[in-house]
């Protein structure tokens, strides 16, 4: 990296540092006064949709507060917004959630829009003005729900389910770089075909590469750039077959991005032999 | 208060372990992927790679201690079930429960210390045979806690079951805790969780209490245990919160959706009350909000 690259990373570092500091700060300040400046709660949460021909995707929430304080009678307003795999917003619906309710729903009716094959979508909570004083006690909640990837009727996978405690940036993010190795080892012998979809959950284009890599043999390595426009997502399918690497060994995968998007661990799809597939965040 | 985030400088090593159970009921053969810790080349034993000791547990008992010595060059270790069950007969009545900790030398202690107080995180693989599909899910390694350590008592919260005709559900539940020499560790109440179903519409279903023996697992099935509450099975089409409280040990809860057809799974960990509520672990928060969600338990 030249020097100016380095000064500009610095200076993108120093910037998301000092965001999340006055984040941090009117966090502190609504924990101490949330009737003046309203309730700490934690979001938008953001997490990934697939309305393509292998899953359709539903969304669950839970009426936590209700199931951490029983002698209560709150409910949860949930707002959820979907994007296209562009980062254009497509719509945008809310569904109130009642004392020890749940609920779990396609995500396009929630929004009422027909979704993109696949994209972000966003989840954030209101509570009601009374119970926001009862509730006070505990400082910041986070309006946590289930993502659920449902296959084809009649095909092999079962449900996938990912949860997220992403936020959804509405602010640029500046030239940050940074990597991510995941935890997630991959057996790609194994695998006939991956999905890959990068997140980009921040007002700003983000760009990488994307690295995979025998743990036991280094030599063998493939790399990818993408790039994936604001609030959108982008899709890498990839053959292991066809990458001419030697496949019996684990595989780790490094991701690069040129910023610091909030969610920085892409979501990954296999497809087996069978035709059943898993999907976890990586 | 005090301050929500003060920093906290570790001492020794946090003791931690990986989590993971088998399923051979559900046909996979389970393993486990864990970073290589490698001590930093200009200190004490500089380059040296920390041994994994993966322990298997059955019937409450810790029937096998493998050591692991991993190749420093590699990222990562991976070690699956045929390697800790090689030369062991029978596969015992229950599902086993699968620890894995690192093993460190005192000169280990000032690298290892602040590693071990972060997020180590890991990979719980299930495959159908060699080469064969498989699903995974990362988590981290959960505090170790010794003979006599006071738990806080669980509380889980489980909605995101999928009920269908070719589907069946399951909630796993691991319990891990050291346990001293003549300890009855099943005899203090501690394994034993009380459940309250609810329909998605707030109405109660069920009420139940289930055992997770220390050191071992209990893969309960969903749709089974609630017909034999005389739950109906229509009753679940509109969809089943799981909401668990007690306890007093290291509990582990994954939900389990099968495909009868195929045999898929999908499987996700839980989320505990720190992702719904992110200051509990803060004192001033945290008694209250325990003192109340435990409540009527």
């Amino acid at each position: 990296m030249s020097a100016a690259a380095d000064m500009r990373a610095m200076l993108g570092y120093a910037w998301v540092q000092a965001g999340r500091g006055a984040a941090g700060l009117v966090e502190r300040a609504r924990i101490a006064r949330p009737k003046l400046l309203g309730p700490a709660i934690r979001g938008p949460l953001v997490q990934l949709y697939r309305a393509d021909a292998a899953f359709a995707t539903d969304v669950n929430f839970v009426n936590y507060l209700s199931f951490y304080l029983p002698d209560e009678d709150l409910a949860i307003d949930f707002k959820v917004t979907a994007y296209d795999r562009q980062g254009k917003r497509l719509g945008s619906g809310r569904r109130r959630i009642g004392r020890h309710q749940a609920a779990q729903q396609p995500l396009g009716d929630l929004v009422g829009a027909r979704l993109d094959t696949h994209g972000l979508f966003t989840v954030e909570a209101a509570y009601d003005a009374d119970a926001v004083e009862r509730i006070a006690f505990l400082g910041e909640t986070a309006p946590q729900f289930m993502t659920l990837f449902l296959p084809t009727a009649g095909s092999a996978p079962a449900p996938q389910i990912l949860h997220s405690h992403k936020l959804f940036e509405r602010a640029r993010v500046p030239y940050s770089p940074c990597k991510w190795l995941s935890p997630n080892i991959e057996q790609p012998a194994a695998v006939e075909e991956y999905n890959i979809f990068v997140l980009n959950a921040c007002r700003s284009a983000l760009s990488g590469e994307i690295e995979f890599r025998g743990v036991e043999r280094t030599d063998a390595t493939w790399r990818r750039d993408y790039e994936v426009p604001a609030w959108g997502v982008g899709r890498l399918d990839l053959r292991p077959a066809e990458l001419g690497l030697a496949l019996d060994q684990p595989f780790r995968i490094t991701y690069r991005f040129d910023r610091r998007t909030p969610h920085r661990k892409p979501i990954l799809f296999r497809r087996f032999a069978d035709g059943s597939m898993s999907g976890n965040h990586s | 208060m005090k301050p929500m985030h003060a920093k906290v400088t570790p001492s020794g090593v946090f003791p931690k372990r990986f989590m993971l159970s088998t399923l051979r009921r559900l046909g996979y053969e389970v393993g486990l992927t864990l970073p290589n810790l490698v001590a930093p080349a200009n200190g004490a034993g500089g380059g040296r790679v920390l041994p994994l000791r993966v322990h298997l547990h059955r019937g409450g008992q810790t029937i096998r201690s493998l050591d692991i010595t991993p190749d420093a060059r590699q990222s990562h270790i991976q070690v699956w079930q045929r390697q800790w069950e090689a030369g062991i007969t029978g596969d015992g009545a229950d599902e086993d429960l699968i620890t894995a900790e690192y093993l460190h030398e005192p000169a280990d202690i000032p690298w290892l210390g602040p590693v071990m107080a972060q997020d180590v995180e890991g990979q719980f693989l299930a495959r159908a045979g060699e080469n064969g599909r498989y699903s995974s899910v990362l988590t981290s390694m959960v505090p170790y806690r010794a003979p006599g350590y006071r738990f806080t008592p669980i509380i889980g919260l489980t909605h995101y079951y999928k009920f269908a005709d070719d589907l069946e559900n399951f909630t796993l539940f691991m319990n891990a805790k050291g346990i001293a020499a003549g300890e009855n560790a099943n005899s203090d109440g501690g394994n034993r969780l009380h459940i309250d179903y609810y329909s998605y519409a707030g109405a109660p279903l069920a009420t139940t209490d289930i055992v997770v023996p220390t050191n071992g697992v209990l893969l309960h099935p969903l749709e089974t245990s609630l017909a034999a509450l005389g739950v109906p099975r229509e009753a679940l089409a509109g969809g089943v919160t799981s909401h668990c409280r007690g306890g007093a040990s290291q509990f582990s809860i994954f939900t389990l959706v099968r495909n009868r057809r195929s045999g898929a799974i999908g499987i996700e960990h839980s989320l505990p009350p720190y992702y719904y509520v992110t200051g509990v672990t803060h004192p001033a928060i945290r008694g209250p909000f325990y003192k109340r969600a435990l409540s009527g338990a």
